[in-house]
């Protein structure tokens, strides 16, 4: 269960995060916007890391997917994952824009979908959508 | 307490540079929330990523024209081009580039190689104007560093400005 306090996430563990994206600077920026907001977090370079990261037995709570990544894409990697049986919040980023792109990529299993650039407040409100689900599903 | 104002006076000139970028709209709000991150183990992860940020647009830029200069031209692969161009651009807050890159985009799609062309010539020079914007504000950083730590980031490594500040 998660708890919003004095402005930051508070767990019974600390929550986790997989940011997926094949640009280094997207990954930069990712992984210390979760930092601030104390989220361990690590980055896979493209789809096809994620989900061997998964197959290696690590969870997250929070996966950050990006759409377009060489190897295997965001919208494989997230139909794979949810074949796998992973119901880790899926959130889906990117700076396409058109309605038809991204109900493909929601189709494929996201829980939620955010334009590029993120930005704490965009983390966050995935995050409520974390603690009204009322719990961390793996 | 001479050299602690001149400090001052560097990092309000820094502030306003950014500004003056955001005026002429060639970042938005996103530049200085990315500058204001700070690393784990120090300030500096704004001035290692530029750099690194410029390089990677090069390349992206040099693929952009290959592929235009092919008799054949693969769109779809210039679309790809584009979307990561987009990315890391819009996520330091460089919004006059991604705004060209997604026309470079709609040009792509709609298979238009003399729009494409003419669009990548847009970015190109909105790039440049950015590279050049960049380069003067690294160089303001710099000076902040050397006042901090006596020698500027380009020349040091990240431990060694934690040394000095930590």
């Amino acid at each position: 269960m998660t708890t919003h306090i004095n402005g930051s996430w508070e767990l019974g563990a600390k929550m986790t995060a997989l940011v997926v994206d094949d640009d280094s600077i997207n990954q930069t920026i990712h992984h210390r916007l979760l930092e601030q907001l104390g989220i361990e977090n690590q980055v896979a370079r493209n789809g096809k890391e994620a989900i061997d990261i998964h197959c290696s037995g690590k969870k997250f709570d929070l996966i950050l997917m990006d759409r377009d990544m060489p190897i295997m894409n965001g919208i494989e990697a997230t139909r794979k994952l949810r074949a796998m049986g992973i119901r880790s919040m899926i959130a889906g980023v990117s700076t396409r824009c058109v309605k038809q792109e991204i109900q493909e990529f929601m189709e494929a299993g996201l829980d939620d979908y955010q334009e590029k650039p993120l930005t704490s407040a965009k983390i966050i409100s995935i995050l409520r959508k974390i603690h009204h689900s009322g719990s961390i599903s793996y | 307490m001479a050299g602690l104002t001149a400090l001052e006076a560097l990092t309000e000139q820094l502030y306003d540079f950014i500004q003056s970028m955001e005026d002429d709209g060639i970042v938005d709000y996103h530049f200085k929330d990315c500058y204001n991150m700070k690393e784990a183990n120090g300030p500096f992860l704004f001035i290692e990523l530029i750099p690194t940020y410029i390089s990677d647009s090069e390349t992206t830029l040099e693929e952009m024209t290959t592929e235009l200069d092919q008799p054949l031209v693969k769109f779809k692969h210039l679309e790809q081009l584009c979307t990561r161009l987009k990315g890391g651009t819009a996520c330091i807050g460089a919004c006059r580039v991604a705004t060209s890159c997604g026309e470079l985009r709609r040009a792509a799609i709609a298979r238009n190689k003399d729009n494409c062309l003419l669009r990548l010539e847009m970015i190109k020079g909105d790039f440049s104007i950015l590279r050049n914007r960049l380069e003067a504000f690294l160089e303001v950083t710099d000076m902040i560093l050397v006042r901090v730590c006596g020698f500027p980031a380009l020349y040091s490594t990240q431990k060694v400005i934690n040394d000095c500040l930590y």
